[in-house]
């Protein structure tokens, strides 16, 4: 019987410890703009809260992005035209199917029209901006050309650059990995926090995974002109 | 008079069958008194969960995000995952440390055995989720548990920790404090006047 009140007091004790050195630890990261959790935080917000409170139109918005993924595409809906293609584009069957992407109350585009995005020249002007919702080592590693990085677990060092190019722009096209990442989701929740007006934010939901699966072009930090 | 463990030899011990219980434990007191296999505990457990909790620090999102995955705590309030995430790893560091040191030994393997007996239930119930899901053989199913060692087949996973669980238990019966600190500072630094 003392064994076992001793082994309880050691494990309250190495559990004490242990969190007092991780909070301290934690708080210390932050003060120091390393990798930190806030605690109070909801990181896993999807933003489905903030779009209703925006009011009945953002209700409809948000009753046309439930719906089957057939129908959540209002740019394709209103083309009479099919959006052309990108030049050298097979179109094999590597994009995943409909249903394993996550649900998420914000619009789509699709494959082609994010290369169509990446080819417009307006583009390189502001006028559309690609955001990759990914960390450093992602980024870093290859992204679409000309998009800037968001990576929503340290929002305070990219948010005030992206905004200020957000602003401008008319369409934003956020992505992450693809699959059933949802940083990308996450992403489009802080934009809309940040006054970015829902209409402008399109999700890709094929993502990384898709875009460089279909060998197309990406570029790397420092190697072009328009990424940051 | 006839020692028992003669007896034994006599028999021709090989399917084990005429072992007594009594000699069996007196046996393993023996080897526990030695020092040695607590300490090959110890330095096992201990070294594996400091690795695996200084992986998890390095990284503290990606480990926020593994937990998330397994569905067992709620998002709101986030005090729970974001408390789990900090906190954690940490323990893990400080439970693997106390078995290196030899400090606190029972409490720590206990945590330790407390920390497997959680997450290996858990990991087997996402692999049951991802088998309905996705229909793949259990066999076959990987993914990244989040324990630290990226992306693992999960059959052998659940083993693995079985086997720790186990190493965990032996560490808390076990009775030598041989090797420890304490017995380092009481053996080596400041020896008992004679």
């Amino acid at each position: 019987m003392r064994a076992v009140k001793q082994t309880l007091a050691e494990m309250v004790l190495l559990t004490v410890a242990a969190t007092c050195v991780a909070l301290a630890g934690n708080g210390l990261r932050a003060f120091r703009s390393g990798p930190s959790i806030s605690i109070g935080k909801n990181y896993f917000d999807k933003g489905e809260g903030r779009i209703r409170a925006a009011g009945p139109d953002r209700e409809n918005q948000f009753a046309i992005a439930s719906q089957p993924e057939g129908d959540r595409n209002p740019i394709e809906a209103s083309a009479r035209s099919d959006p052309p293609k990108y030049a050298g584009a097979a179109v094999p069957a590597v994009s995943d199917p409909p249903d394993q992407h996550p649900e998420h109350p914000y619009q789509e585009v699709s494959f082609d029209q994010v290369a169509s995005i990446v080819k417009d020249p307006n583009t390189a002007m502001g006028v559309n901006l690609l955001v990759d919702a990914r960390n450093d080592a992602a980024y870093n590693d290859g992204h679409l050309p000309g998009a800037v990085q968001l990576d929503h677990y340290e929002l305070g060092r990219y948010l005030e650059n992206v905004l200020y190019r957000a602003k401008a722009a008319e369409k934003i096209v956020v992505y992450c990995n693809g699959g059933d990442c949802e940083d990308s989701i996450f992403v489009c929740a802080d934009l809309i926090e940040a006054g970015i007006p829902y209409d402008s934010l399109y999700l890709y939901a094929g993502g990384w995974k898709e875009w460089s699966a279909r060998k197309m072009p990406t570029e790397k930090p420092g190697t072009a002109g328009a990424g940051d | 008079m006839e020692r028992p463990e003669d007896a034994d030899r006599e028999a021709g011990d090989g399917g084990g069958g005429r072992l007594m219980a009594g000699e069996w434990t007196s046996g393993l007191r023996r080897a526990d008194d030695t020092g040695a296999p607590l300490l090959l505990l110890r330095l096992a457990l201990g070294i594996l969960f400091v690795y695996m909790g200084v992986s998890k620090i390095a990284d503290p999102i990606a480990f926020l995000k593994g937990i998330r995955l397994y569905d067992m705590l709620p998002e709101t309030p986030p005090y729970f995952l974001n408390g789990t995430a900090i906190i954690l790893p940490w323990l893990e560091v400080f439970c693997g440390t106390a078995l290196i040191l030899g400090l606190w030994i029972r409490g720590a393997a206990a945590c330790i055995g407390v920390m497997l007996a959680v997450f290996t239930p858990a990991i087997f119930l996402r692999a049951m989720h991802i088998r309905e899901a996705e229909g793949t053989p259990f066999f076959q199913i990987a993914f990244d548990c989040g324990c630290g060692t990226g992306e693992v087949v999960i059959w052998s996973k659940l083993l693995g920790n079985v086997g720790l669980l186990l190493l965990a238990v032996l560490a808390i019966v076990a009775r030598s404090r041989k090797f420890t600190l304490a017995w380092l500072l009481r053996e080596r630094v400041a020896p008992p006047v004679a």
